[in-house]
């Protein structure tokens, strides 16, 4: 009995010791090639994809190890092909577990990209978390050669800007699982933020503002930097952010800025005679940042002027980023459609078939409220002398 | 024969753990698209009725198991083979399971590894621990259900700021019928599965409680199935959620607190190994009871190992690929599991009562 015991011991640790001793898929941290980020084009010569990716070099030595960035760039007939062919000039597989940005072209952006999000989620690196951006530049790949502050990693460098954007809220900061969410809705159309190049100190350096607008999965169009802030102002994606054209105008000559604390958007569909409008309500709470001017607008009868001119000029720029919208690119992003099937479900499956027709000719209303609630350390403006 | 005791706590333990399983992961409730929660409420009402049936079973014929009763009521032969009807379904069962956590392994993480070594390392261990009888299973249940929860609720709160209430509704834009379906789906898995308990809690200490641990372990797992259905619809939206083979993984994977708190879907996998190694375990352990009685063995312990490894084996060519598997589970196995878990307990505990009733007027006259 003792023999059969220990004898049973003696296979089970050799089967365990077979089994348990580390992983099949074992990969040794030098045998990648780490990527942070990778930029989708199409060739100019042919119609194949070129895929530039970003590796992280860890460079030792020193007291700090040191992250420089070097690119490798391959063709394929599709997106995998190409992926699987940068290792022909990277000699390493590349590991996509840490990548940050998937920077796309408009070219391929135009034609579509859901087999790029249909790669994100279906191979088992890339993270259903990664942000999708759109180039605004001719090519994707030049993005990853401008200049960047602080950070040598472009692709780091760009998560890094998406999320400070919550301070400026002049791009949306959309997830793959975001994208994916809005491009197969019928009540929605996608959106991705825009990245480009602006010149500084004669340089090319990189820049996040604006929006690309999707139909489906394919582009159709952009919105600026300040378009954009009204667009997450009716999506209720805002943040902070600064509104700075109040002064200008009638009320002053002089520059006043209003900072967004907090701001909740509400959309109410109404439906009345077969006739569907949306209904947009904006509650702002927000500080007086800047005030060059002499007229006190501190005050309480300044305060009251001040607000009813800054609630009149959100509307108007609300209404008329919705208006720009309807006509020119008839692409329902701020998912009315998906306000009204939640809202009013009945009415949506009978309109639903036909909501592009009706999103052009959509009546939209805007009341914006704004509370000013404070002017920083300032009681009065300072005044000028004479 | 076997004197083996399990504690309520212990009973209730395996209960919860068998249930939640391998359907947290599996998701089978989205057949009711974004009401899924509404499926598994329904089902858990469905089941009810069930619940009476098979604690009446184990209490009817004290110290009798569901295979005692068929040889009981049906006769030496017939018994036998409806017995054999059940230990297949057991085998089966403990295949699937074995099959999806192996799929799980090689698709998540160890893509290059056959899955052959995934499901025989598994079998290893449900070889072992059945051999250890349900007593030990009663303890590994009792030790690890309590950390197996509580992972669950950590990561669902984790998961909270990430967590969009529109993706919900509207509440049943799609109709009834959709509902009623993931309902039927999940009825069959994983709560009608739980008839293999009329076997386990057979050695349960205090029998006349069966009902309440039936109950109160489905109101538990119930609670936790909904949860993550809620959870996994509002993080990943309806169409990643209805498109992959594992939402609740990918759901957990989208944790990100300040770049600080990321990547702990590992413990949604580790999860679902601790529960899924349960329920093979049950499942292997009702096969070897089932066997035992079938060719009279007195102890099911000495046959765990060969019936254990075809398990392990049959898990790896019942299906040619991951889709077979998962269009025969999603498809075909809720009729599938009508004959086992609905019709033969109900047909015996008929024949029991008609059994214990002419007993009774026996003794009267």
């Amino acid at each position: 009995m003792k023999k059969v015991k220990s004898s049973f011991a003696i296979i089970m640790i050799v089967l365990i010791s077979l089994f348990l001793s580390g992983c099949w898929n074992y990969r040794d941290v030098d045998k990648l090639n780490v990527v942070s980020g990778i930029t989708v084009d199409k060739s100019l010569d042919n119609d194949k994809y070129l895929l530039t990716a970003e590796i992280v070099e860890i460079e030792t030595g020193g007291r700090e190890s040191i992250l420089n960035s070097s690119k490798v760039q391959a063709e394929g007939e599709t997106f995998f092909d190409a992926i699987r062919n940068m290792i022909s000039t990277a000699g390493k597989k590349l590991f996509f577990s840490h990548m940050k940005v998937v920077i796309i072209s408009q070219d391929v952006a135009r034609e579509g990209i859901i087999q790029i999000a249909d790669f994100i989620t279906r191979d088992n690196e890339p993270r259903l978390e990664l942000n999708l951006l759109v180039s605004k530049e001719e090519t994707a790949s030049e993005i990853l050669n401008y200049r960047t502050i602080g950070e040598e990693l472009r692709s780091l460098k760009l998560y890094e800007m998406l999320e400070s954007q919550r301070n400026l809220s002049k791009a949306p900061i959309i997830r793959c699982v975001d994208f994916i969410q809005a491009a197969s809705s019928d009540g929605e159309c996608a959106i991705l933020p825009l990245v480009g190049g602006t010149m500084m100190k004669g340089e090319k350096t990189l820049e996040i503002s604006g929006t690309a607008v999707f139909k489906k999965d394919k582009l159709i169009g952009f919105l600026d930097g300040d378009e954009t802030k009204y667009l997450l102002f009716i999506k209720n994606m805002i943040n902070y952010g600064i509104l700075p054209e109040m002064g200008k105008g009638k009320v002053t000559n002089h520059s006043i800025s209003l900072e967004i604390f907090k701001n909740k958007t509400k959309i109410k569909p109404i439906y009345s005679d077969g006739k569907i409008s949306i209904h947009i309500d904006t509650k702002t709470t927000a500080a007086i940042g800047e005030h060059g001017n002499e007229t006190n607008f501190i005050d309480k009868k300044g305060r009251d002027e001040l607000k009813t001119y800054a609630e009149k000029s959100l509307e108007k720029n609300i209404k008329a980023l919705v208006r720009k919208v309807q006509v020119e690119y008839d692409a329902d992003i701020f998912g009315f459609g998906n306000e009204i099937k939640i809202k009013m479900p009945w009415v949506w499956r009978e309109i639903s078939s036909d909501w592009d027709n009706l999103f052009q000719d959509l009546t939209v209303n805007v009341i914006s409220k704004m509370d000013i609630t404070t002017s920083g350390s300032v009681i009065k403006p300072i005044r000028i002398g004479e | 024969m076997d004197n083996e005791k399990l504690s309520s706590r212990q009973g209730l333990s395996i209960l919860i753990m068998f249930i939640l399983g391998s359907t947290l992961i599996l998701a089978p409730w989205r057949e009711g698209g974004k009401d899924g929660w509404a499926s598994i409420f329904i089902a858990m009402v469905m089941i009810v009725p069930m619940f009476f049936v098979y604690s009446r079973l184990i209490s009817i014929f004290p110290g009798k198991d569901l295979f005692d009763l068929q040889q009981e009521l049906f006769g030496k032969i017939a018994g036998k083979i409806t017995t054999f009807f059940l230990v297949w379904y057991s085998i089966h069962l403990c295949t699937l399971v074995n099959r999806n956590m192996s799929e799980f392994i090689q698709i998540v993480s160890l893509t290059d590894t056959p899955l052959f070594t995934i499901a025989i390392v598994g079998g290893v261990f449900y070889i072992w621990i059945v051999k250890g009888g349900i007593e030990v299973i009663g303890r590994y249940a009792a030790f690890i259900m309590p950390l197996s929860l509580i992972s669950i609720i950590v990561v669902s709160v984790l998961l909270i700021p990430k967590l969009n209430a529109d993706n919900l509704r509207p509440i049943m834009y799609n109709g009834i019928t959709p509902v009623l379906k993931g309902a039927a789906s999940v009825f069959g898995f994983p709560f009608a599965e739980t008839f293999l308990f009329t076997i386990v809690f057979n050695s349960l200490e205090n029998k006349n409680k069966t009902f309440k641990i039936y109950l109160l372990g489905m109101s538990i797992s119930g609670f936790f199935l909904i949860a993550t259905a809620i959870r996994n619809i509002a993080a990943l939206g309806e169409t990643v959620n209805s498109v992959v083979y594992f939402p609740s993984y990918l759901a957990v994977a989208l944790v990100n607190i300040q770049d600080f708190i990321d990547r702990i879907e590992v413990l949604v996998g580790a999860d679902f190994i601790f529960l899924g190694f349960l329920k093979c375990s049950i499942c292997l352990y009702a096969a070897c009871k089932g066997f035992a009685k079938i060719f009279n063995i007195k102890d099911y312990r000495q046959i765990t190992a060969p019936i254990g490894l075809m398990v392990s084996i049959m898990s790896i060519f019942i299906y040619k690929s991951t889709m077979e598997m998962y269009e025969w589970a999603s498809e075909n196995y809720i009729y599938y599991i009508v004959p086992f878990s609905i019709i033969l307990p109900i047909i015996t505990l008929i024949a029991a009562e008609i059994r214990v009733h002419s007993k009774k007027h026996k003794k009267k006259s």
